[in-house]
Order: structure tokens, then sequence, then C-alpha cells
């Protein structure tokens, strides 16, 4: 028993026109980004001046697109080889909160569909916030 | 690379040392073999397209185009969320109803869905 490969199609337009605020990576920003990503799919996070910079403004796209929240304490992102990690630290698991971040992973995956993405949801469980500081990631403001 | 078979064989592995520990004292490790288990169904699914991805990354990319795995993706990403909380932020206990959540709800959803693909 197969069930038939339905591929969902990603259209980062569809994914852009949806959003009626002004995104502070701004909508041209974004179709530059993704037209780099596309056109230069294994070369981009290899090119030392353009690497750092498309990638904090994924990393930024992201939290823009994240619910205005304070219960989201902080994002970091780093890229692993080929793979663009981003964790979202929260303080405890809500499942119903959670679903709009889930969501948002999804949403910037549909915009960036040639980026390899490893997102997580971290709990910090009470513990200081510093102890969430990753090595070698990068806040997002 | 690993069948359809041996990942289900995984999977009730798994699920079977989830049962035999105590998720009060062992909370975190019940989150990961939740979490273990789910990933076991995942790729038995994805091993009858004849799909065998090599990392979470990897992994990540075909829940998201695959229109059945999408629909239970935020249930896997919660098992993932408090698996990778616990491994790489230690220490991390979850109450025994987050871990009945986490196997009740979020494991059954995944098993539910695709026990219409597989022999779960």
């Amino acid at each position: 028993m197969s069930a038939p490969l339905t591929i969902v199609s990603s259209l980062s337009s569809h994914v852009l026109a949806s959003r009626s605020q002004v995104s502070p990576v701004g909508e041209t920003a974004v179709q530059e980004l993704a037209f780099i990503i596309a056109e230069f799919p294994t070369e981009w996070p290899r090119l030392p001046n353009i690497s750092s910079t498309v990638t904090h403004s994924l990393a930024r796209f992201f939290v823009w697109r994240l619910p205005e929240d304070p219960r989201i304490e902080r994002v970091y992102w780093a890229f692993e080889g080929s793979v663009l990690k981003i964790w979202t630290i929260i303080n405890q698991p809500d499942f119903e909160f959670e679903k709009s971040i889930y969501e948002t992973q999804f949403r910037f995956m549909d915009a960036f569909p040639d980026v390899e993405c490893d997102f997580s949801v971290i709990y910090r469980l009470g513990k200081p916030l510093e102890d969430f500081e990753l090595e070698g990631a990068t806040p997002v403001s | 690379m690993p069948n359809k078979d041996s990942h289900l064989t995984q999977a009730r592995h798994n699920a079977a040392f989830y049962q035999s520990i105590d998720i009060q004292k062992y909370s975190d490790w019940g989150a990961t073999v939740l979490f273990y288990t789910g990933l076991s169904y995942v790729d038995a699914f994805l091993a009858t397209h004849g799909i065998h991805p090599a990392t979470h990354a990897k992994r990540n990319g075909y829940i998201h185009r695959i229109n059945v795995l999408r629909r239970i993706s935020s249930h896997y990403s919660a098992l993932k969320s408090s698996s990778e909380t616990a491994r790489y932020f230690p220490p991390a206990m979850f109450s025994v109803q987050h871990l009945q959540n986490l196997e009740q709800t979020h494991l059954e959803q995944i098993r539910n869905t695709l026990r219409q693909y597989l022999p779960i």
C-alpha cells in the first residue's frame, strides 16, 4: 500500500503577497534573496561577501514572519554546511502557541524552497536565557 | 538503505522501550524516544517511495513538500522540540502530563495518519 506523493508547490510571490505589512527586510530584498539562492544554490553559502549577509537577512525574514508575542524570547541562526539552522527559544511547551511558529517555518520554506533548513523550537524551562546562547550561532534582533 | 519494514520494526522497538522506562524519572529520554518513534514512522512512509533522508534538514524538506506528511508536521515538530530541548539543553525534565501529550496526541496523530499507508 503506497500513498501517492503529492508535492506541494511553492511560490514565494504568493507567500509574499499574503503579507500586507511592510517587511523590515523588504519585499524587494526578499525577492533578491530568493533570486540569489535560486540562481546560485550551491555557491552562495561559500561566497564570503554574500553568505553572512544573505543568511542574516533570511533569519530576519523568518523573525518578521513570527507572531509578535513576548513568549518568543530569542531567535538564533547558524549556517552549518549547506543547512540553515534556526532556533526559536520559548519558556514552556504550549502546542497551541507553537503551531504559529511551525506555520512560520513552513511559510519560510515556501518562500525559500532552495534553502535546506533545520528549525528548532527550544524550551527554556525556567533556566536563564544566557544558558541558551549557542556557540557559533547569531541572535536575530 | 533500511526499508519500510526495518523502520517499522525500529518504531515498535522504540515504543516498547518507552513503555519500559519510568517516564517520571527519565522524562528527557522519554521525549527523545517518542520523537524517534515518530521519525521511524515518517521514514517508513518515505521508504515506501524510495526516499531515505540522511539528515533532519532533508527529512524536514520532504515533510514540508509531501501533502500526507505536511498534515502531521506540527505533531512531528512538537515531538522534535521536546527531544532537542532534552538532548541539547540539559537538564530538561518534563511533566508526566507533557509526556502523555507527546505520546497520546502528537505521536498518535502521526500513527493515525500514516496507518492508512503503513501496517502500523
